[in-house]
């Protein structure tokens, strides 16, 4: 292409054809490895946890949760390193959702850690499985809104289930890794793997 | 009847304003692949958008890589509304 003049028709005809190209382009560069890499990271953590506390019957091996902020810790660093060549409103709009979910993530950390300090003198983040689960379920059924994706819409009402469960159960056993583990497999990466099929 | 702007009545120029209407932000790399533009030539014609204030350009370094991005600004959106209007009014009376 140059610089050079074109008729009112040719010029058009090159408006329309470069916005077809931008649309194709977004709906191409989706690969949505962000929901495969925290739903198998949320399995595999949740088996590995299961495992130590079965076979050892410690409680204590539940720290192994924590490393759930290594996917965050990647993405975050990997975004840094190399900015995407475009990026659409769309894009936009899904890290501010994911923006509003991780800091929801961190306060209730947060909440969770003084709360056990000053009130009740026992740090304990067990209810941070089922309200990650919540937490994440909402960020992925938000994800499939905008994207109009109903793949990633539903699926995490079954999260939601397993969440109600635990919060209604409240006694944190080793049920709950799997249970854990099971929901971001089932509203994260299957569907991710569903939606990536599609666009190829 | 309207004048067609003369910033925006050139192939390239119009290829990188039309790229960035549905985009938030593209960077160079972007703009040269879709618009198959030489890497000099291309850098011409988006300072001339930016000097008019139609697209906003933002150099960084990413990576230890410098990188250029392109936005459209709210003044080269409303341009590209008149310059459509105006092309849509040349065609009507065309036919």
């Amino acid at each position: 292409m140059e610089d050079k003049k074109i008729n009112e028709k040719e010029s058009l005809e090159l408006i329309s054809e470069m916005i077809r190209k931008t649309k194709e382009g977004a709906a191409m560069k989706q690969d949505y490895n962000a929901f495969l890499f925290y739903g198998y990271t949320a399995a595999a953590v949740s088996l590995i946890a299961w495992l130590l506390i079965h076979f050892t019957g410690k409680m204590e091996f539940m720290f192994v949760w924590f490393a759930m902020f290594l996917p965050y810790l990647w993405t975050t660093f990997s975004g840094k390193r190399k900015k995407p060549e475009v990026t659409t409103y769309i894009d936009g709009m899904l890290g501010n959702i994911w923006k509003v979910i991780g800091s929801m993530f961190g306060l209730t950390l947060i909440a969770m850690l003084l709360i056990g300090i000053v009130a009740t003198k026992e740090i304990n983040f067990s209810l941070m499985m089922p309200l990650a689960i919540i937490y994440g379920g909402i960020g992925t059924s938000m994800t499939g809104l905008v994207i109009k994706e109903k793949w990633f819409v539903w699926p995490p009402l079954t999260g939601l289930v397993a969440a109600v469960y635990m919060l209604m159960d409240g006694s944190c056993d080793n049920l709950w890794n799997f249970l854990f583990g099971l929901s971001f497999l089932t509203f994260m990466a299957i569907p991710a793997h569903i939606v990536r099929s599609k666009i190829k | 009847m309207k004048e067609l702007d003369p910033l925006l009545h050139s192939q390239l120029r119009l290829a990188i304003i039309s790229l960035l209407l549905s985009v938030e932000e593209a960077d160079f790399n972007y703009l040269k692949e879709n618009t198959q533009a030489t890497s000099g030539n291309l850098s011409v014609q988006i300072d001339k958008l930016s000097e008019a204030g139609y697209i906003e350009v933002r150099k960084e370094i990413v990576g230890k890589k410098p990188r250029t991005s392109c936005r459209l600004t709210e003044t080269g959106r409303e341009a590209l509304e008149k310059y459509v209007s105006a092309l849509k009014e040349y065609l009507g009376k065309m036919f």
